[in-house]
C-alpha cells in the first residue's frame, strides 16, 4: 500500500530538493550553455565589428588613393599639355631660326656675289685700261715718235681713260 | 501505475522512498519528477551547446541562440542591463517549471509543479534574492525603514504584502497545475463512467470494460491545462521573479541618486 502525502502540505525536504535542483540546474546551465554561448556571440560581435572597422579603413584608404590618383592624373595631363606646348614653341623657334639662317645665308651669298662681280668688273676695267693705254702708247709713239717719254704719255692716257670710265 | 489509476490525481504526491535520516526524508513523486526534469534539461542543454561555432552556426545553434537571445532580451527589458547575469537563473527557473509541468503529460509522472513545496521553494528563493539585494543595496536599517513608507501606518500592510508575495506566487502556480491535474482526473473518471454506462449492453465481457471515451478527448483538455497553463505559469513565475529581483536591484546610477 503506497503512502500518499496530503494534497496541500509543506514538506521541508521536498522544498530542499527543489532548491537543490534549481541551484544545480542554474550552475549547470550557466557553465554548459550560457557562458559558452555568450562567448561565441561576443566573439562573433567582435569579429563583425573588426570586419566593419576594416571595411571602413579600407574605404578611407581607397578614397584617399582615389584623390591621390586623380591629382596625379591631373598633373600628368597638365604635364602633357606643357610638353606639347613647349615642343610646339620650340618647333616654331627652330622654324624661325632656320628661315632666318637661310635668309642670312642667302643675303651673304648675294653680297659675296656682288663683291665678286664688282671685283671682276674692276679687274676687267684695269685690264682694259692697261691694254688700251699700252695700245694708245703704241699708237701715240707711232704717231709722235720721240716727242714724249713713255711716262708722260701714260699719264695723259690714264686721265683720258679715267674720264672714259667715269662717263660710263 | 501512476495517474492512470485515477487515484493519485486526487491525492498528494506518492511517497516513493523514505531515507531513514533526520527523522525520515521522504522522496516523493514530485522530487523524482524534478530530478527527471533536471536530467532532461541538462541533456538538452548539453546537446544544444555542443560544437558551438562563431562563423558557421548550425541550425541547432541558431535556434539555441534565438531562445537564449529572447531570454536575455526579456531579462534586460524587465531587470535592466546591469542584471543580465540573472539570465541563467531565470532560464533554469523557467525550464524547471515548464519541463516539470509538461512531464505530467506523460501520465506516468506527477507534475513537479503540482506540489506546493516546489513552487513555494521557488517563490521563497525569489523573496530571499529580493531581500538580499534590498539589504545589500540600501543597508539593513534602511531596508527595515522602507516598510514604514510612505507613512508609518502602512507598516503592517507592507509587511503583509511582503509575506503575501511568495504565497501568492507559489499558490498561483501550484493551483493552476494541480487544478488542471484534478480536472483531468475528474474527466477521466467521468469518461470511464460514461464508457461503462454505454457499453454495458454489449454482451462481450472484454469489450465492455474498455473505457473507449478516454481515448482522445482528454488530449484537448490537456492542451489547455498542461501546455497552455504550464507555459503561462512558467512565464508568470519567471516574470515575477525578474520584476521583484530587478526592483530590489536597480541600476547603480539610480541607487546612487537616491542615497
Amino acid at each position: 500500500m503506497p503512502e500518499y502525502q496530503p494534497f496541500v502540505t509543506i514538506d521541508v525536504w521536498t522544498m530542499v530538493f527543489a532548491w537543490g535542483n534549481l541551484i544545480i540546474l542554474f550552475l549547470f546551465l550557466k557553465k554548459i550553455l550560457f557562458v559558452p554561448l555568450k562567448n561565441i556571440i561576443d566573439q562573433r560581435q567582435k569579429q563583425i565589428k573588426d570586419m566593419y572597422d576594416e571595411a571602413q579603413s579600407d574605404k578611407e584608404a581607397a578614397a584617399s588613393m582615389r584623390v591621390e590618383y586623380e591629382q596625379k592624373l591631373a598633373e600628368a595631363s597638365a604635364q602633357g599639355d606643357e610638353i606639347i606646348r613647349s615642343a610646339v614653341a620650340r618647333a616654331h623657334k627652330q622654324e624661325e631660326d632656320i628661315i632666318r639662317e637661310a635668309n642670312e645665308t642667302a643675303a651673304k651669298n648675294l653680297r659675296r656675289a656682288d663683291e665678286q662681280i664688282e671685283m671682276e668688273k674692276k679687274k676687267a676695267l684695269n685690264q682694259i685700261k692697261d691694254e688700251v693705254s699700252s695700245m694708245a702708247v703704241d699708237i701715240a709713239s707711232a704717231v709722235i715718235e720721240k716727242n714724249l717719254t713713255a711716262e708722260d704719255n701714260r699719264e695723259i692716257i690714264d686721265r683720258f681713260i679715267g674720264q672714259l670710265g667715269d662717263e660710263k | 501505475m501512476g495517474r492512470g489509476e485515477f487515484q493519485n490525481g486526487m491525492n498528494g504526491p506518492k511517497i516513493l522512498w523514505t531515507i531513514p535520516v533526520f527523522g525520515g526524508v521522504n522522496i516523493t513523486e514530485t522530487t523524482l519528477t524534478s530530478w527527471i526534469a533536471m536530467a532532461i534539461i541538462m541533456i538538452a542543454a548539453w546537446f544544444l551547446s555542443r560544437n558551438l561555432s562563431v562563423d558557421k552556426p548550425s541550425k541547432r545553434q541558431i535556434v539555441l541562440e534565438k531562445i537564449i537571445g529572447m531570454l536575455y532580451g526579456m531579462v534586460e527589458g524587465t531587470m535592466g542591463k546591469h542584471n543580465l547575469h540573472f539570465a541563467p537563473y531565470i532560464g533554469a527557473l523557467f525550464a524547471s517549471s515548464i519541463v516539470g509541468t509538461l512531464l505530467g503529460m506523460t501520465n506516468i509522472l506527477r507534475p513537479a509543479t503540482a506540489d506546493l513545496n516546489t513552487t513555494l521553494a521557488w517563490a521563497l528563493a525569489t523573496t530571499a534574492l529580493t531581500w538580499f539585494f534590498s539589504i545589500k543595496n540600501s543597508g539593513f536599517l534602511a531596508w527595515l525603514k522602507s516598510f514604514a513608507e510612505p507613512v508609518a501606518v502602512m507598516t503592517p500592510m507592507n509587511i503583509i504584502s511582503e509575506i503575501a508575495n511568495p504565497i501568492s506566487m507559489s499558490f498561483r502556480h501550484f493551483g493552476n497545475i494541480a487544478g488542471g491535474l484534478v480536472m483531468t482526473t475528474l474527466l477521466y473518471q467521468a469518461l470511464a463512467a460514461l464508457s461503462a454506462f454505454l457499453l454495458q449492453w454489449i454482451p462481450v465481457k472484454l469489450i465492455n470494460t474498455i473505457p473507449i471515451f478516454q481515448l482522445g478527448i482528454p488530449a484537448f483538455l490537456s492542451i489547455y491545462f498542461d501546455l497552455f497553463s504550464g507555459f503561462v505559469q512558467a512565464l508568470v513565475i519567471s516574470m515575477l521573479t525578474m520584476v521583484y529581483v530587478g526592483g530590489a536591484n536597480p541600476p547603480k546610477e539610480e541607487s546612487a541618486e537616491n542615497t
